[in-house]
């Protein structure tokens, strides 16, 4: 199982140099941050920095990926983890379940022997703990199948050590947070292209959004919450104006025009007669809930230091335009969602 | 003597609008149902795809015959080369 960065990199070669034939697996859970800033890429961007880093290992390893598409059953998991979340929304205990569970799946589909992965032991607070480890080599079917070349001498002997298949010797004993003995490993691998910075690219463990998330569950819209509604969390500035509507605040060009997207089944606004953001109003939209929108829009577009200012609304086919003093700051905070 | 040369079936793909990991998900399942040597042109728009259709070749052992950029868009053309499932 890999994702294509520095640990599933070594993980993937220490496996190969042993002999043994490698089929990857990557699962798409739709909440990867590369995923997102590609959709919001600004121009100019190399889209090199973009690329699937779990494609870019296959191919430098001659070794065939399989992604797996786990978006819509993640929501679920998502939504009611029943390990709990980590410091942020990240349900990374069953996250991992889910995961080797399809990797079983997987690994029985195609009659491979077990399972790999490039976990490192003591390196991530949630899942990586020993007993966390040994929690979801349990949970997911995968008990003394699962391997963790990384940090395999410090963690019992899986099924496949004992039975030789695997050379336990020339395996790993990482553990903790700090990257130096991977940094090493890959210098005697000559492994040079991985991505930086490390720590995944899953956007759940951002403090910010997190914050969104919950307050979106918080506000009674955890059961129909979709993917869209959680994508919408990671764009933007978000203002809770009402118990049943937010206000979401483009932050640059892309964004906008990304956002603009969700504007088509959303009341959305921009400024008449100066350059401004595009704003979209996610929930009950009645009159005063407009106008809270069109007064946050007047604050951050450039005509914010004008006594009034234009704002056009766009629900559906119906256009019209409103007259607001533009919110001062103080006020904005109030609503602001940190 | 007659050689009857028959070209090979050609298919187009247009994941236009699609971002990773779309283009390649639906590029493994299309092709996954093709006969051996059908030649799939995917039609994107997702940047990246220029150095994720290479990669993707390269590990599953199809053939990238060409990618080229046309505007905003790009045009890969890949040959199923076994029927394998990965």
């Amino acid at each position: 199982m890999i994702s294509g960065g520095l640990d599933s990199s070594l993980a993937v070669r220490l496996i190969l140099q042993q002999g043994i034939e490698v089929v990857a697996v990557n699962f798409s859970t739709g909440f990867c941050l590369t995923d997102y800033q590609r959709r919001v890429a600004r121009k100019g961007q190399d889209p090199k920095k973009l690329r699937n880093q779990a494609l870019r290992l296959g191919a430098e390893t001659d070794v065939p990926v399989k992604i797996i598409d786990i978006a819509q059953e993640y929501l679920e998991v998502l939504k009611y983890p029943r390990y709990g979340y980590g410091k942020n929304v990240n349900p990374c205990v069953d996250c991992r379940i889910m995961m080797m569970s399809k990797a079983r799946e997987f690994m029985q589909e195609i009659g491979a022997s077990f399972v790999f992965t490039g976990e490192v032991l003591g390196q991530r607070p949630k899942s990586q703990k020993r007993r966390t480890l040994a929690l979801i080599e349990r949970e997911s079917g995968l008990e003394g199948r699962l391997l963790r070349p990384l940090s395999a001498k410090l963690l019992p002997p899986t099924i496949v050590e004992r039975e030789g298949l695997v050379d336990r010797e020339q395996l790993m004993a990482f553990h903790g947070r700090s990257r130096k003995p991977q940094e090493r490993l890959a210098e005697e691998l000559q492994v040079t292209e991985y991505p930086q910075p490390a720590g995944g690219c899953c956007y759940l463990t951002d403090p910010n959004y997190a914050r969104r998330v919950f307050d979106l569950f918080d506000h009674g819209l955890k059961a129909k919450a979709s993917h869209e509604d959680l994508l919408l969390c990671k764009l933007g500035r978000h203002f809770r104006v009402s118990e049943r509507a937010k206000v979401i605040v483009g932050r640059f060009e892309e964004e906008n025009a990304f956002l603009r997207n969700f504007g088509l089944t959303r009341p959305s606004m921009e400024a008449v007669d100066h350059v401004g953001p595009l704003t979209v109003v996610d929930g009950e939209a009645d009159e005063e809930v407009l106008t809270r929108a069109a007064r946050i829009t007047a604050r951050y577009c450039d005509g914010h230091a004008e006594p009034r200012v234009r704002i056009r609304l766009t629900e559906g086919e119906k256009v019209r335009v409103l007259e607001v003093t533009p919110l001062s700051p103080v006020e904005a905070e109030a609503w602001l969602l940190r | 003597m007659v050689v009857a040369m028959t070209k090979p079936r050609e298919i187009e793909l247009d994941v236009r609008g699609r971002l990773c990991p779309a283009p390649i998900l639906e590029l493994a399942q299309l092709i996954a149902r093709q006969e051996v040597g059908t030649v799939i042109a995917v039609h994107s728009d997702d940047a990246a795809i220029a150095f994720d259709l290479p990669a993707w070749c390269q590990s599953t052992g199809h053939e990238l015959i060409a990618i080229e950029q046309r505007g905003n868009e790009h045009l890969g053309r890949v040959r199923k080369m076994h029927d394998r499932t990965l």
